[in-house]
């Protein structure tokens, strides 16, 4: 208690002197409060407030203080103090911190709080609001202040948690962050954790009942008495292992139990998390891809191949979506990106004239404006976001079956296994999602080991993806064919038009050929096709006034015409099988067709795809309303502005994450020693039998990764201070695939993952696909570039609820300026509607001779009612893996209309444009 | 007692199929984004069995449940098979599929008493339904099998007796 009054005085005298009081005066001041004379205090404040030397009102909230204090003293110094003096004393102390807070002295207020903390602990005061005010003004350059007040908080969390049932979460992230943030004082540490221990003694029959069991196991050496942690480590890995548990060396004990405690940790968390479940889906501008089996989640080691009654759908639907992220790649989403450049040049200038000429408020620090400000130039510009964003709606729109077709022919057909001689690069970049185990054999060369890792590989990816698109495939057509009795009818049409399409397309080619094409084949044409060779089908160009969606509607249909019409060489060159050791051939789209790349025409081809991308720029530039040269013929700083902006969206598009968990850091015994529990799949809990050798091998629901810092122990050290300061023991981990073979990444193939984990700024890891070895040193533009798609500028963040999204940029100008023109355009189109004829014309163009009301009377035939649908659908998969037609196409005893189902196809379906 | 026989005829099975919805989708954003919005495998493998279904009572309201036996057998062969294909999702499609059987069963139930009439017009006299009885079993089961064998039969025998009290508005029960 000594210690206590002589802190608290201590602080006070310190207080007094950072009001204003001269030191001298402040000491003699403190010690008459110490003996309990608070009045010449009371006077010298008076004077000393007269003097100037501190408001009035200060020094009135000083001398009332004082009196308290020195009330406070006197009640504490006696040998046995009442609980009411107790109480007194933390409001005191409460007060006081509050004064110095107001004086201005966050070290102080620090001290009373802590002065409060220790006395409210003598009576077990609940101390939530205090321990979160400790923790605020803990000063992060003096570790164990700083760390205390994390165990302050977690400590204080639980207790509160458990009182009111509720806010679970909070307390378990609080309760982690203290695990990591141990105190360098071994009698403080132990005295933190021992109060610890006892408030998650308390959550037995709570959620968060296996608490006390996973602190024991993970905490610090110097915390707790080591039999103890070691009696808890060996419960916690014989829940797992059994009794083979004691045949386990220390270190394995160690790994094993605190891996295991992680587990029981997520799993609870994972039950109290609210998750909110979307449809897979790829966003056009960002390429972000969301699935719910990943939210929260990141597909490592063979998580996505170890349990196929688990993982099967999530592989096909992981298919589909990298499916559009993959073509995405090319001119249509690459338009997409300087259609987003523009609008976001824009958006700044409207900012720079919302901010009023202020400069010295950075425009990245200002949040879009829901309200434009009042002046002709924002208006202009806020028009021209309009007229882009409706741009990229109508290609979005007009594209969408088409894409989705594709990525229905992905998911639904293609069968790796299929191609005897290469993985297509869409299948290269999924397998890039699974870390196979092949150990190297002794004295195996690098070459070989290589060409083995490859071979076996892809062996087993294809075995497990084939064995899953087949068993799943009959099923998976149904549930796009199904249309909810009705309630989902456009967009079941959509996607069944579509995958109509597609399939008519490649059924010319089979014409063409005269062969069946093995959909794993054909779709290596259609791939490329959509990626490389949609050059010039966009509306960048066109003049704002012109009319974009007829003029898009005809360049997407002359397309798909003049794809389905490739000649037969060029058809068969394309298909020629890729011999086993050959590299792969690249293709460029010129006039409509595919040609080879050779070592001749490399130059002839960089040049076509540089002239390409500054047409991109340039249209940019065009959309935004800029000019690229000055009138004096320099060139224009703003369009210099603009391309670097396009150039980012565009390197980020050639990064796509796959999963995101925030992972929990864990830090053990061995020096430097490090790893990461990442949870790999949402939605299943259940554990799986285990042996010793590899627990975690056949329960793929996390994850786990070790290593060692650089730094050795130091840099453990300095990461757990980290972990403190961003206030979270988490690394967002994620999966991210370069599609593009980035100039600074590892390899120069493209369609390969990192797994990359970041702690805010503070640290990174990003390992290669198929290594072990964190690159974040030895490439760092491109470490940084992965960082930077994961944690984009402020400026770029939430983009898809502001100025991504047309239907916020139409409300902004619509509030500004009533009837504006653009936005009345805007406001005229129903996209879905809008995809859906294109999807009808297509199709019409593709079995009717361009007849629309002939396709559509065809079409509703098979397709009004759910039995109808159904039929399709079973025709569809039957004829997609080309079994043998025993009979004519029907639909509940009639036949299919034979407009579009053709049992003499190869495939089922009638050729594009050669309808009866 | 007044023993009514009332018809079991196609348009109550349409009827009661159009009372009964499968599930309802969920409603996705779809702005800016490629969304794969389908529905799930136990909602599209429930949907091709009740089409099924639907074909079978159909037949045995035509036809007659003798007729209609034949082509139940394929129909729970076809459940198991689908079953078998859902994999994991088997139980889920087994409950969804139980539960709506069950809708349909009410339904049904529901529109054979509601044929009868409830008011009847005797010259001068009103006479208006008081209770009635029916005299078929729909048993309710947690088998499926069980559960569209009771409805197949129960729509196959093509009617039902029902037995009605009416009373003469404002007197005492006539039977």
């Amino acid at each position: 208690m000594d210690e206590l009054i002589h802190f608290y005085l201590q602080s006070t005298e310190a207080l007094l002197r950072a009001a204003g009081i001269p030191a001298p005066i402040a000491e003699a001041l403190t010690a008459e409060v110490g003996n309990g004379r608070p009045e010449p205090a009371a006077i010298a404040l008076e004077k000393a407030a007269k003097a100037g030397l501190l408001s009035e009102a200060i020094a009135a909230a000083l001398s009332m203080l004082l009196t308290r204090l020195s009330r406070v003293t006197g009640n504490v110094s006696n040998d046995s103090v009442p609980l009411d003096d107790l109480a007194d004393a933390v409001a005191v102390m409460l007060s006081a911190a509050e004064l110095s807070m107001q004086i201005g002295t966050r070290p102080m207020a620090y001290n009373f709080y802590e002065v409060a903390y220790h006395f409210g602990a003598i009576f077990d005061r609940p101390a939530l609001d205090v321990a979160q005010k400790l923790r605020e003004l803990s000063n992060p350059e003096k570790v164990d202040q700083f760390h205390s007040a994390i165990w302050r908080l977690a400590i204080e969390h639980v207790r509160d948690c458990c009182e009111r049932r509720t806010d679970w979460l909070s307390c378990l992230d609080a309760v982690e962050l203290a695990l990591v943030c141990p105190v360098e004082n071994p009698a403080l540490q132990a005295d933190l954790f021992s109060r610890l221990l006892q408030q998650v003694g308390k959550a037995q029959d709570t959620p968060i009942s296996e608490l006390a069991l996973i602190v024991a196991v993970q905490s610090p050496r110097s915390g707790w008495d080591a039999g103890k942690r070691s009696a808890a480590m060996r419960m916690v890995a014989a829940s797992r292992l059994g009794p083979t548990v004691d045949r386990l060396s220390p270190d394995q004990l160690e790994i094993i139990s605190t891996a295991e405690a992680q587990i029981m940790f997520d799993d609870m968390r994972q039950l109290l998390t609210p998750t909110h479940v979307p449809s897979p889906y790829v966003t056009w501008h960002e390429l972000m891809l969301g699935h719910q089996r990943l939210a929260g989640a990141v597909p490592l080691g063979r998580s996505l191949i170890a349990k196929s009654t688990r993982t099967e759908l999530l592989l096909l639907d992981l298919a589909h979506e990298i499916g559009h992220a993959f073509v995405l790649q090319g001119p249509i989403g690459i338009r997409q990106a300087a259609y987003r450049a523009a609008i976001h040049y824009l958006e700044l200038l409207i900012l720079n004239i919302a901010r009023e000429r202020d400069e010295s408020v950075e425009l990245s620090e200002v949040p879009v404006t829901s309200v434009l400000p009042a002046s002709a130039a924002a208006r202009a510009a806020a028009r021209l976001q309009v007229a882009v964003a409706f741009r990229a709606a109508i290609e979005q729109s007009v594209w969408t079956p088409w894409l989705e077709g594709v990525s229905m022919y992905v998911e639904l057909l293609c069968d790796p296994k299929e191609d005897p001689t290469e993985i297509s690069a869409l299948h290269q970049c999924i397998r890039s999602l699974i870390d196979f185990n092949i150990p190297r054999n002794e004295e195996e060369s690098d070459d070989a080991y290589s060409q083995r890792f490859a071979d076996t590989s892809a062996a087993e990816f294809e075995e497990f993806f084939s064995n899953a698109l087949r068993s799943r495939s009959r099923l998976n057509h149904l549930r796009y064919f199904d249309d909810a009795q009705g309630q989902r009818r456009t967009v079941s049409d959509l996607y069944c038009l579509g995958y109509l399409i597609v399939r008519s397309v490649v059924s010319a080619w089979e014409v063409t050929l005269g062969t069946r094409l093995a959909p794993a084949i054909a779709v290596k044409l259609l791939l490329n096709a959509t990626r490389a060779g949609t050059f010039g089908t966009g509306i960048d160009v066109l003049p704002i006034d012109s009319d974009c969606t007829l003029e898009c509607r005809i360049r997407f249909l002359a397309w798909v015409q003049s794809l389905a019409a490739l000649p037969r060489d060029t058809l068969a060159d394309f298909f020629t099988a890729v011999g086993r050791d050959d590299k792969g051939v690249v293709w460029i789209w010129k006039d409509g067709l595919p040609q080879r790349v050779t070592p001749a025409s490399v130059d002839e081809a960089t040049i076509f795809y540089e002239g390409q991308f500054d047409s991109f720029q340039r249209s940019a530039a065009h959309l935004a309303g800029l000019n690229t040269t000055c009138d004096d013929g320099s060139p224009n700083t703003h369009v210099t502005f603009l391309t670097s902006l396009f150039e980012q969206y565009v390197a980020w598009r050639r990064l796509l994450p796959i999963g995101r968990d925030m992972s929990r850091l864990l830090f053990l015994d061995a020096p430097g020693r490090v790893g990461l529990c990442t949870r790999t799949y949402i939605g299943e809990t259940t554990k799986e039998p285990t042996s010793q050798t590899e627990p975690y091998a056949d329960d793929p629901r996390y994850n786990h990764r070790y290593w060692t810092l650089d730094g050795g122990v130091k840099e453990a050290e300095r990461l757990r201070r980290a972990c403190g300061r961003v206030g979270s023991a988490r690394l967002l981990t994620t999966r991210i695939v370069d599609f593009g073979g980035h100039p600074d990444a590892p390899f120069e193939r493209a369609n390969t993952s990192y797994v990359c984990s970041f702690l805010k700024s503070e640290y990174s890891r990003v390992v290669p696909w198929a290594m072990d070895d964190d690159i974040s040193d030895t490439h760092p533009e491109f470490s940084s570039l992965l960082e930077s798609r994961m944690f984009p500028p402020l400026r770029f963040l939430n983009e898809d609820d502001t100025i991504g999204s047309l239907s916020f940029l139409k409300d902004r100008l619509s509030n500004a300026v009533a009837n504006d023109p653009i936005a009345l355009i805007a406001n005229s189109v129903d996209f879905e509607t809008l995809a859906l004829d294109v999807a009808m014309e297509a199709s019409a163009t593709a079995f009717a001779q361009g007849s629309t009301s002939q396709f559509r009377e065809s079409y509703e035939q098979a397709m009004r009612t759910t039995a109808g649908r159904l039929a399709v659908a079973r025709w569809m998969f039957g004829t997609g893996f080309g079994k043998p037609v025993v009979q004519e196409p029907s639909l509940s005893g009639q036949r299919l209309p034979r407009m579009i189902f053709n049992a003499q196809a190869f495939s089922g379906i009638t050729p594009f444009g050669a309808s009866v | 007692m007044t023993q009514l026989v009332s018809a079991v005829h196609i348009d109550i099975v349409d009827a009661a199929f159009a009372k009964v919805v499968l599930a309802a989708p969920v409603a996705v954003r779809r702005d800016g984004k490629l969304y794969k919005d389908l529905s799930g495998p136990v909602v599209a493998a429930a949907t091709e069995i009740w089409e099924r279904i639907r074909e079978l009572l159909n037949h045995a309201a035509r036809k007659g449940w003798d007729v209609a036996q034949q082509m139940l057998d394929d129909v729970n062969i076809h459940i198991t098979a689908l079953a078998e294909e859902l994999k994991e999702h088997a139980h889920e499609f087994r409950a969804l599929l139980l539960e709506r059987l069950q809708d349909l069963m009410r339904e049904t139930f529901d529109l054979v008493l509601r044929s009868v009439r409830s008011r009847i017009q005797i010259g001068e006299a009103t006479y208006i339904l008081g209770s009635v009885q029916l005299e078929s079993k729909l048993v309710y089961t947690s088998s499926i099998e069980a559960s569209v064998t009771a409805l197949c039969k129960f729509v196959g025998q093509g009617e039902t007796v029902v037995k009605g009290t009416y009373t003469l508005m404002n007197s005492p029960a006539t039977s």
